[in-house]
Order: C-alpha cells, then sequence, then structure tokens
C-alpha cells in the first residue's frame, strides 16, 4: 500500500524580522541582519551582549481556554499559531463533539523558557535579606517561604513550557497533544513526528512547528560559558558567519514558528491550499558527546542519507540545502563534511546557505523556521543568502551562497537540524507536484 | 509493520523502593514505601515521598553506565539512565556500546521527563545576588543587569546544559549506544507511557529495529514538590506518609511524590529472535488524547477521550472488555483526575467491572511524574510473568464509579495475559497502551 503523501498548508511565524512569512522571506532574501544588541535587560559586561530578538510588539491572543498569554513563550507561540491556522484555513471553532478533532493533532517543541529563575528573586529577599549579605544563604528558610506563598507555581511555570502544547490544541480542537525536545534539532525533528503520525494512520492535520525564548539574564551568559556564543559584539550584524574564517559562536535568536501538515487526500477534500511536500526525513544520533558534533559528521551525514532513502531521491535531485550552519567552528565544519559524505560529487554543485546567519539560532524553532524559508525557496525560486561570507575557510569549501540571494528553479530543498547532545534530524520539502502517484 | 510484531524484550525501573525488582516484591506484600523525607529536604511540602536514593556510583555498574558523567546530571537524568541501564540488562544488552555499528545505527531512544529543573539553591542564589542593593533596602525586588556577573561566580556552562530539556535522552543515547532516533518528550506526566508509543510508532515506519524508551520522575524532588505545592496538588502535611498515597480513594488528598525512574526495551520480532532475545509480551495497540482541563492543572474535564481510547486499544488488539486479563491503572492519587479515569473504567467495563483485576501501583511507589506510567508497563509485565495481581494499597473507599470493582487485598493468583496500562496527568494528557503476553 502506498504511504500517505503530507503536504504542507499552513505556516505562520514570529520571527526577529518580522511576525509574517512573505516579510520575513523577503527581509532574509536581501540579506538583512536581525541581530543587534540585546534589549530585554541590560547585557553590559556579559561576554555575548547581542542577540536576534523579537523587537516588535506581537499582537497574539491574551487567554486560550484555561492558559494565560502572558509569558514570552505563549504570547509568540499563540500568535505564530494564529497567523498558521488563518492561513491554513483552519481558524475556526470545532464542536466539542466534532469527530474532525480526533483527527487533529498538535506536536510542539519547546525548551526552557524566559525567565523563570528570575521570576523567584523577590523572594529570596524576603528570606536572605540583602543581596550583598554575606549570611550563609539558608535552603531550608527558602523551601518554608516557597511553601507558605503556592503563587510561587506560577512564577516558575514559564520553565516548564507545557501550557504552550495544550493552549495550541484548544485553538486548533485536536485531541492529541505531545511536546518534545532535541535541542537545536526539535523543529525538524516535530516534523519528523507529525509527518509519521500522518502516515500511520493517526490524524489527518497536525499543526506542529516550535518556540524557544532563550534570550535571557541566566541563559545567554549559560551559553557563553559553554562557549558556544559570538562574542563579536561590537558588530552584531556581522557575528554570525556560517562557515566564514572568522566565525566564532552562534547568535541567540527568540520566536515561534508553526506549520499544518495534512494528508494529502484531506488537504485536497477541504480544498486547501498546498505550500510544498514533505518528500522525506531521515534522524540519527552522534551518541557520543553532550555538547560536540562527532568530528567526521557521522550521525549528520547518517541523518541526511535516511532522509534521501525515505524520499525516494539520491544525491542529484536535492536542489537546495538550508544548513544547520550555527557559525560554530565544530559545527560547520561537521556539516561540511557530512554533506561530501552524503552528496558526494554533487555537494560542490548544491547551494547551502545558512539562515543563522541572518535571524541567529532560533533553537527549538529553528528548524520549523528553516522548513518555512525552503518552502518559500521553493514557491518564489529565489535561494537565500549566508550573509557575512567574508574569509574562505579551507574547511568550508561547498558553495554557501555568499552574501547575495540568487535565482534558483528549486524544486527539493533539504532542511538540516542538528542539536547539542547529538540528535540530527533532515528533512526533505518538495514542491508540490499533483501529477506525481 | 503493525504494532503486533514489535515486543518488549526487557524492563527496568528505578524506584523508591529500589530497583525493578524491589518495587516488585513491597506491591506484593502491599507495602507502601513512602516515608518521611530522608535526605536534605528539610521544609519541602509535603514533608513525605517515596524518594530514591541518588547513589551516583550505582550507575557506573550498569550497561553503558562507565560511560556517564552523573556530575553532569540532573536527578531527572539520574533516573532516566539508572532506568535505561536496568532495563538493557533485563534485555540482555549488556554492553550496548560495543555492538556493531550497524546494530547501533538501528536502536533508538525515546523518553519521557515532565521536565528538566535544576538544584532550587544555586540558581536562586543567582536571582539573589542579581538585586539591585539600594531597592533591596526598600523591599522591592529589582533586578540589577550589572551584578549578572557577580550571580554568575561559582557556575560552569554544565550547570545550565544540564537543564536542557533533552539531556536525559542525551546521555542515555550515549549510555546504550543509541545511534538512532533519539527524542525527550515533555510537559505532561503521562509522556513515559507517550513516549514508549511514539518508539513503537518509530519502530513501524522503519527507524529503528530496536528501542529504549521509558520515562523519568524526580517526583519527590524539590522541583517538583515545589511546583506541584504551589499547584495545590500535594497530599496533606502532617498525615501518615505510608498511607498517604491513595488512588482512586476517597480520601485521598492529593498527589504523593515519588521519585520513579522506568523504562523498557522494544524491537521488532524479528531483530529479537536474530539475537537470541526473549519476548516478554508483544505490543498490540496504544493510544493518546488529550483534554484541556478546566483550569490549567485542573483535573480531568471530561472522561470522554479516555473512553475513547481505551475502546480504541481494545479495538486495536481485537479484544473485548471481558478478555482484558488485567489494568494497570494510573489512579495518581488526585481526586479531580482518578474520578475521569475511574468513570472511563466505568464505561469501557460495565458489568465486567467486578470480575476487573485492577491494578494501581501509586500507593506502593507515590506519583512518580513522567516515571509513573512506564513503572505501570512495568508492574504489568512483572504480574505476565509472576501470573500475580497484586493488592490494592491504600484504596479503602473507592470513588463512586468504581463501587462495583473486585477488591483486591492479597496478591491474586491469574493467568495474565493481556494487559491494558492506563496513564493519566493533571494536566489533561492521557495514554492508553494495550500488550499480550508472548
Amino acid at each position: 500500500m502506498n504511504r500517505r503523501r503530507v503536504v504542507i498548508t499552513g505556516m505562520g511565524t514570529v520571527t526577529p524580522h518580522a511576525d509574517d512569512v512573505d516579510r520575513l522571506f523577503a527581509q532574509l532574501c536581501e540579506g538583512v541582519s536581525a541581530v543587534d544588541r540585546i534589549t530585554q535587560f541590560d547585557p553590559e559586561g556579559l561576554p555575548a551582549q547581542i542577540a536576534a530578538e523579537v523587537r516588535y510588539a506581537v499582537d497574539g491572543p491574551s487567554q486560550v481556554g484555561p492558559y494565560a498569554c502572558t509569558s514570552r513563550t505563549m504570547q509568540f507561540v499563540t500568535a505564530a499559531a494564529q497567523r498558521t491556522l488563518a492561513d491554513a484555513g483552519l481558524d475556526g471553532d470545532l464542536a466539542s463533539d466534532d469527530p474532525e478533532r480526533g483527527r487533529r493533532a498538535v506536536h510542539l517543541s519547546s525548551g526552557v523558557g524566559s525567565t523563570a529563575m528570575e521570576a523567584l528573586g523577590p523572594l529570596t529577599l524576603g528570606v536572605w535579606g540583602s543581596p550583598d549579605s554575606d549570611a550563609k544563604r539558608d535552603l531550608v528558610a527558602l523551601r518554608r517561604a516557597i511553601a507558605s506563598h503556592p503563587e510561587a507555581a506560577h512564577l516558575v511555570e514559564d520553565w516548564f513550557c507545557d501550557f504552550a502544547a495544550p493552549a495550541l490544541a484548544v485553538m486548533f480542537g485536536a485531541d492529541r497533544v505531545s511536546t518534545a525536545a532535541s535541542a537545536c534539532a526539535s523543529g525538524s525533528h516535530a516534523i519528523m513526528d507529525a509527518v509519521h503520525m500522518i502516515q500511520l494512520g493517526k490524524a489527518d492535520r497536525v499543526l506542529t512547528g516550535g518556540v524557544c525564548t532563550p534570550v535571557t539574564r541566566s541563559m545567554m551568559p549559560g551559553f557563553a560559558m559553554l562557549s558556544a556564543l559570538s562574542t563579536r559584539n561590537d558588530d552584531p550584524p556581522a557575528a554570525s558567519r556560517p562557515f566564514d574564517a572568522d566565525r566564532n559562536g552562534f547568535i541567540m535568536g527568540e520566536g515561534s514558528s508553526l506549520i499544518v501538515l495534512e494528508d494529502l487526500d484531506a488537504a485536497q477534500a477541504r480544498g486547501a491550499r498546498i505550500h510544498g511536500e514533505i518528500l522525506g526525513v531521515g534522524i540519527a544520533t552522534d551518541s557520543y558527546r553532550l555538547t560536540d558534533p562527532e568530528p567526521t559528521g557521522r550521525g549528520m551525514g547518517e541523518a541526511m542519507r535516511r532522509a534521501l532513502k525515505d524520499a525516494g531521491l539520491g544525491p542529484a535531485d536535492v536542489h537546495y540545502i538550508n544548513a544547520h550552519g550555527t557559525s560554530t567552528k565544530l559545527n560547520d565544519a561537521a556539516e561540511t563534511k557530512a554533506v561530501k559524505a552524503s552528496f558526494g560529487e554533487h555537494a560542490a554543485s548544491i547551494p547551502m546557505s545558512s539562515s543563522k546567519s541572518m535571524f541567529g539560532h532560533l533553537i527549538h524553532a529553528a528548524g520549523i523556521t528553516e522548513a518555512i524559508v525552503c518552502t518559500k525557496t521553493i514557491q518564489d525560486g529565489v535561494i537565500t543568502p549566508t550573509i557575512n561570507q567574508v574569509t574562505a575557510d579551507p574547511d568550508c569549501d561547498l558553495d554557501y551562497v555568499p552574501n547575495v540571494a540568487r535565482q534558483s528553479n528549486v524544486q527539493v530543498a533539504m532542511n538540516n537540524s542538528f542539536g547539542f547532545g547529538g540528535q540530527n534530524v533532515s528533512v526533505i520539502i518538495g514542491a508540490y507536484d499533483g501529477s506525481r502517484a | 509493520m503493525s504494532a503486533a510484531d514489535i515486543v518488549i524484550t526487557g524492563h527496568g525501573a528505578v524506584t523508591g523502593a529500589g530497583d525493578e525488582q524491589a518495587f516488585r516484591a513491597a506491591w506484593l506484600e502491599g507495602r507502601s514505601v513512602v516515608r518521611p523525607f530522608e535526605k536534605n529536604a528539610e521544609g519541602l511540602p509535603p514533608g513525605y515521598g517515596a524518594q530514591v536514593d541518588f547513589a551516583h556510583k550505582d550507575l557506573r555498574g550498569l550497561p553503558g553506565g562507565r560511560g556517564l558523567r552523573p556530575g553532569t546530571m540532573t536527578e531527572f537524568t539520574f533516573l532516566a539512565c539508572g532506568a535505561v541501564g536496568r532495563a538493557l540488562a533485563s534485555a540482555g544488552i549488556d554492553a550496548p556500546g560495543d555492538d556493531p555499528a550497524e546494530v547501533m545505527d538501528r536502536r533508538g531512544i525515546y523518553l519521557g521527563s515532565y521536565t528538566n529543573f535544576p538544584k532550587l539553591k544555586k540558581h536562586t542564589k543567582l536571582t539573589h545576588v542579581m538585586a539591585d542593593v539600594d531597592e533591596a533596602s526598600r523591599g522591592n525586588y529589582v533586578i540589577d543587569d550589572a551584578r549578572i556577573s557577580a550571580g554568575m561566580k561559582g557556575f560552569t556552562g554544565f550547570d545550565f546544559l544540564k537543564l536542557m530539556n533533552n539531556m536525559p535522552t542525551a546521555h542515555a543515547s550515549i549510555q546504550a549506544g543509541a545511534r538512532g532516533p533519539a527524542n525527550t518528550l515533555l510537559g505532561h506526566a503521562s509522556v513515559g507511557l507517550q513516549a514508549v508509543g511514539k518508539a513503537v510508532d518509530s519502530i513501524r515506519v522503519g527507524l529503528a529495529d530496536q528501542f529504549v524508551a521509558g520515562g523519568t520522575g524526580p517526583g519527590a524532588s524539590e522541583g517538583l514538590c515545589t511546583l506541584r505545592h504551589g499547584s495545590r496538588l500535594l497530599s496533606k502535611v502532617g498525615i501518615d506518609p505510608a498511607t498517604a498515597a491513595r488512588p482512586f480513594d476517597a480520601d485521598a488528598t492529593g498527589l504523593v511524590p515519588g521519585d520513579v525512574g522506568a523504562a523498557v526495551v522494544l524491537e521488532t520480532r524479528a531483530n529479537a529472535e536474530q539475537r537470541g532475545a526473549s519476548a516478554l509480551a508483544r505490543v498490540v495497540g496504544w493510544d493518546d488524547a488529550f483534554v484541556a482541563p478546566t483550569s490549567p492543572r485542573g483535573g480531568m474535564s471530561d472522561a470522554g477521550p479516555l473512553i475513547r481510547i481505551l475502546r480504541s486499544c481494545l479495538s486495536q488488539a481485537g479484544w473485548l472488555p471481558q478478555d482484558v486479563d488485567y489494568v494497570g491503572a494510573s489512579g495518581i492519587g488526585l481526586q479531580s483526575v482518578d474520578i475521569g479515569e475511574a468513570a472511563a473504567l466505568a464505561a469501557v467495563f460495565g458489568a465486567d467491572l467486578s470480575e476487573l483485576a485492577l491494578a494501581v501501583h501509586t500507593g506502593v511507589s507515590g506519583f512518580g511524574e513522567g516515571g509513573h506510567a512506564t513503572l505501570g508497563l512495568v508492574g504489568a509485565l512483572q504480574a505476565m510473568s509472576d501470573g500475580r495481581v497484586p493488592p490494592q494499597v491504600n484504596l479503602s473507599e473507592p470513588l463512586r464509579p468504581l463501587h462495583a470493582m473486585s477488591r483486591i487485598h492479597l496478591p491474586v493468583e491469574r493467568d495474565i495475559r493481556r494487559a491494558l496500562v492506563i496513564a493519566t496527568s493533571p494536566e489533561g494528557s492521557m495514554v492508553v497502551f494495550a500488550i499480550e503476553r508472548e
């Protein structure tokens, strides 16, 4: 039996560039960087003082069912969902007993929320006194204070991010919900899981994507301690430079992107507009180290090869790769090796660009945002560039579409996402071909 | 491939009673292992729970344990790796990292972890030090950004890395030599069983031949105790710990914290046969659902979705309600959730309820968050193996929908071939699993 075909019928986003897919893509085509000095707090004195923040007011719901949309995470994800469902034509309400609910699902990738620990600050003053005090900080007293302030639970809810997917389920009228995280691979992982839900017949329509709001007082220095972030504070737009010899780390970004994936027959039955098709997915794990990619790119390459196999395609069939391309020394070199190993003689001729050069690393929302970029690339026939390509790195010698967008008839695009912890996912997106069996 | 071609070849757990065997012994004795908090838990509500003694050296002796770095783990990761190691040993995978590359490439790992949470003091100290001194003298908490660096004193990158939600799986993938799919399910207390279901689906679509899957939930950790207390979901302070965890009982006062990590090894029948592994049971169905609670953690607002997925699993398995030999119920001990589960069981089993072997482990182990439901699956596998339905611990006055249920005070001998296992959660998601003994 032929497996069910899965198509993209809705896209929506809240990214540092814009909360509109077309405007986001237009700015990427122009090579506009969204990286700048952090505004959510004063980062003076921190190693990394720059990020790709959402610097505009996000228009979205303030309450969804029982869930308040007050945190940055909830604001972003529900606003992105609103736009995605509108784009898909699925923003109408379903009756509570509508059997359609049983055919809908939400699968979200999310991670650490915005400011959980900071929100516990007021309690610490009452318990421990002046922050300059040398007195021993009494843990038991803190616990008792928290226990006597039940509202403290609400302060840490942001940490858990466990209301985001349920809120989307309420908006979408879905009877199934899951939340998952595989670090920086999460967004693509969400696509893969959603595709499999549809292929196995467990759902006809899945709202899937990711959200991440890590530009916080604690996470920024924390990632800097891992030597993961760029410290090019004096020139923010030039800081994210994947594959360039002078790259020195990634740029933290924030945002949320979502797509609606549908069984092709179900989409056609309701007359949905089809943006593109998921042709194949591949996953592999390094099982190597927590922070570093396996240096030969074994896991990355395996994910790409598995995606090609799943799609029934060969290396010559891929017209564009949206790279994971974080701008770290290790990742970009390993990804380059992995592409060469997977695509062989074709590697040098396949354009491969990194959107992270412009909107930084959206972590749990990265893979899905870049899948949207791939889909727009196919729709508009323009490959977005990798900006800040100035000095060639001998270890990174592929065609990274340097600095300027390129017109190209892209019918098949691969999106790569590789996570801290060694989880690697590749997704292949194609133009929708109605004549294909 | 159908789910029935997927078999379970191993299981393991880390609980407040000890490993899965100690847990089984306590359950068959009808003995709760909930006790007053013993270690470094003064002031932590509710003052009792089923805690695991986090002895990092214990991980070293488990399969794949030598490569682990316990110092970079949270309690979530520790329990996950403990359970994964126990499950690997049970499945006869003693040196997973030494397996041929083609075997590791086809081995996946999915874990459910409600969240990942730091030690309270270290990270809260950071927020304290960040406070503006002048404002603090007036009793106001205002962050002075110039003091962020001072707050970071004593931290390393690993203090933040280990909080990432995928870290339990990242550590365990290295431990298990798993180079196939890896993922961490989050956000709801039912995720441990959802992870097992997702692993079944991933085998079905050909992503792997073998999976380690399960859940981790340090319910008795300070982070989760704090959160659950703040949400007013914990059981009362000052009551007898041994009788506090009361699943489906009218006198239950709330969740009783328990530390649980539990995992199973799943594989294709062909893979199990090829390596000479014994199949304990085959998977014959699973399904999941969500219904928004009336408030963010307000209990099960509608039993309908649970009824639907119970019937879905019966249908997938080709069973009638009377064919079921054993139900591993979730019974988390929170009445607002248990009443929905009870109503669903009554609706699905009807007149057969009086004959139903209803087992629920919460009275023994407390509520183990992301590990809770996987421990229920482990319990079902143990019952299939030893042919005993364990007693219902601390279930004196069943909730009204279960008044007709069969009461089990001592272990009952029974040939258990067909079992359903249920997961519920305060957040509104639920999972049902159907397994059949080989």
